[in-house]
């Protein structure tokens, strides 16, 4: 009862808090994980579009992993794939 | 494939996860306008099997679902405005085949009817498929119903786990039903749920699906959630970063043509910017647990809840088990004006924030679960969870890791050409 009170006067996200505290993220870390997804990203986008220029497709083969022709393209499972917060 | 865009990601100074708690909603706060992208019906709570972690209190029930009440289920989507020009309908929460065949014949039809003009309509089905036959294979195929089977792997890994109420392994009749979907030529994909026992068998475990004809694969883990109060995973997580690196090793090295589900939503968080919403000016996550109404769960009985799906119909004094209306009497956007609603949106709100506060993933995750973190933290505004670790960090971590790694062999190798 008092926990939902103070739920709902939004004390309990301070409450809340305290057992997350501990798992703060540095910035640093934040900045260094972003820089890692940009390098890569980056050399995706570079490689992909060298491929494109050139017509030679094995440029870009390094992050066309195998048989997976097109990673994004999930057919049988719509919206369902929202339920994994996409 | 598409790299879309180099834009960064420059996460919006850190707030106070408290400072906005009396933030009253406003789906006319949202940019773009708020759609439901999957609404997920409840035909049956009953399931004709007793998992042991499974999360469903109700699932003695034989209740059924009306299609009257299925029909004001789209109604109530449709006068809110929340029916977009895509809608995929999941029956699920209960085993959807223990209804009778004509169920779908009406539903889909009525459903058709109400939403049609609107928007394309997708029916997805998660069965345990020890209930598939002919008839079955013949309707499914009729209404083009999109397949999702729930096995966890070879026998010794399922039987373990997905059981009849007297005890009995179900995993024989789950392939009597995957080998009648093939022969009718019917696709479909598998959602395992894997524990410690799997990660020692992670070859075999994706062998198992390469041979069966599954090619999509999903693996989620034995949450803790609902009765279901503890994972096994707890105590294992090295094991499953290991698992997590096979299962990535195989997928790119091209021995199984399995694609599994978490990796590839890894590799596409990494190779191109993620859709993002607003909300009040600034930004948003585009993450359908956290925004609201994006999923909405309708009962056999009409209540309907949103966030997480997992929530509706579970314990819990404080949100009124998660039950924000029943579609006979109320609508989605009439139920956000209830106080019930403003603690959860807050709630929810609040987890987010701290997620961005508190995560280096919050960029390609957008706050994660809010069901996981209820039961994992007991506090729907906390933040990192199991779930977390589980399903978005350790795939992230793997696939960024071999990009990396295959970025630098594909350099080296070209180096010969490049010099002078």
């Amino acid at each position: 009862m008092l926990r939902a009170l103070l739920t709902w006067i939004g004390v309990a996200g301070v409450l809340g808090s305290a057992n997350v505290a501990e798992a703060r993220v540095e910035p640093a870390a934040r900045v260094a994980l972003e820089a890692r997804v940009q390098a890569v990203r980056g050399a995706m986008h570079e490689s992909a579009d060298a491929a494109a220029a050139s017509g030679d497709k094995t440029l870009a083969h390094w992050f066309n992993w195998s048989n997976w022709n097109n990673w994004n393209n999930w057919p049988n499972w719509g919206n369902w794939g929202n339920w994994l917060n996409r | 494939m598409a790299v879309a865009s180099r834009v960064r990601w420059f996460p919006r100074r850190s707030s106070s996860v408290a400072d906005d708690a009396g933030v009253r909603f406003d789906p006319a706060d949202f940019d773009p306008a708020l759609r439901t992208r999957l609404l997920i019906l409840q035909a049956t709570p009953f399931c004709n099997i007793d998992c042991d972690y499974c999360y469903l209190p109700d699932r003695d029930s034989t209740a059924r679902m009306s299609i009257a009440t299925m029909r004001r289920a789209a109604e109530r989507l449709r006068d809110d405005g929340l029916a977009g020009p895509e809608l995929t309908v999941v029956w699920h929460a209960g085993e959807p085949l223990a209804m009778p065949r004509g169920f779908y014949d009406e539903a889909i039809a009525a459903l058709h009817e109400v939403l049609g003009a609107r928007c394309e309509v997708t029916h997805s089905i998660q069965t345990n498929a020890t209930l598939i036959d002919d008839a079955w294979c013949a309707s499914i195929k009729r209404h083009g119903i999109r397949i999702g089977i729930s096995v966890d792997g070879p026998a010794s890994l399922h039987d373990a786990h997905r059981r009849t109420r007297d005890g009995r392994g179900t995993h024989a009749r789950v392939l009597r039903g995957m080998a009648l979907l093939r022969e009718h030529g019917i696709p479909f994909h598998a959602i395992a749920v894997v524990t410690p026992a799997t990660f020692a068998q992670a070859d075999a475990f994706l062998d198992f699906f390469e041979l069966h004809g599954v090619r999509e694969l999903g693996c989620n883990y034995d949450e803790a959630e609902g009765p279901h109060e503890r994972s096994s995973l707890a105590g294992h997580e090295a094991e499953h970063a290991a698992f997590v690196e096979r299962l990535l090793e195989r997928c790119a090295d091209g021995s199984t043509s399995v694609r599994v589900r978490e990796l590839a939503f890894a590799r596409d968080a990494i190779a191109r910017q993620q859709p993002r919403q607003r909300w009040r000016e600034e930004h948003w996550p585009d993450n359908a647990q956290t925004l609201p109404f994006a999923l909405i769960t309708v009962a056999h009985n009409g209540d309907f809840g949103t966030y997480s799906p997992e929530l509706l119909g579970q314990p819990s004094p404080e949100y009124g088990n998660f039950v924000l209306g029943n579609v006979t009497t109320q609508g989605y956007l009439d139920s956000a004006r209830t106080e019930r609603f403003g603690r959860l949106w807050s709630a929810v709100r609040r987890g987010v924030q701290t997620c961005e506060r508190d995560c280096a993933y919050f960029g390609y995750c957008g706050g994660g679960a809010p069901a996981n973190k209820l039961y994992e933290n007991g506090d729907l505004a906390s933040g990192e969870t199991l779930y977390c670790r589980t399903m978005i960090q350790r795939p992230f971590d793997a696939v960024l890791a071999r990009l990396e790694r295959d970025q630098a062999a594909a350099r080296r190798a070209r180096e010969p050409e490049l010099q002078p």
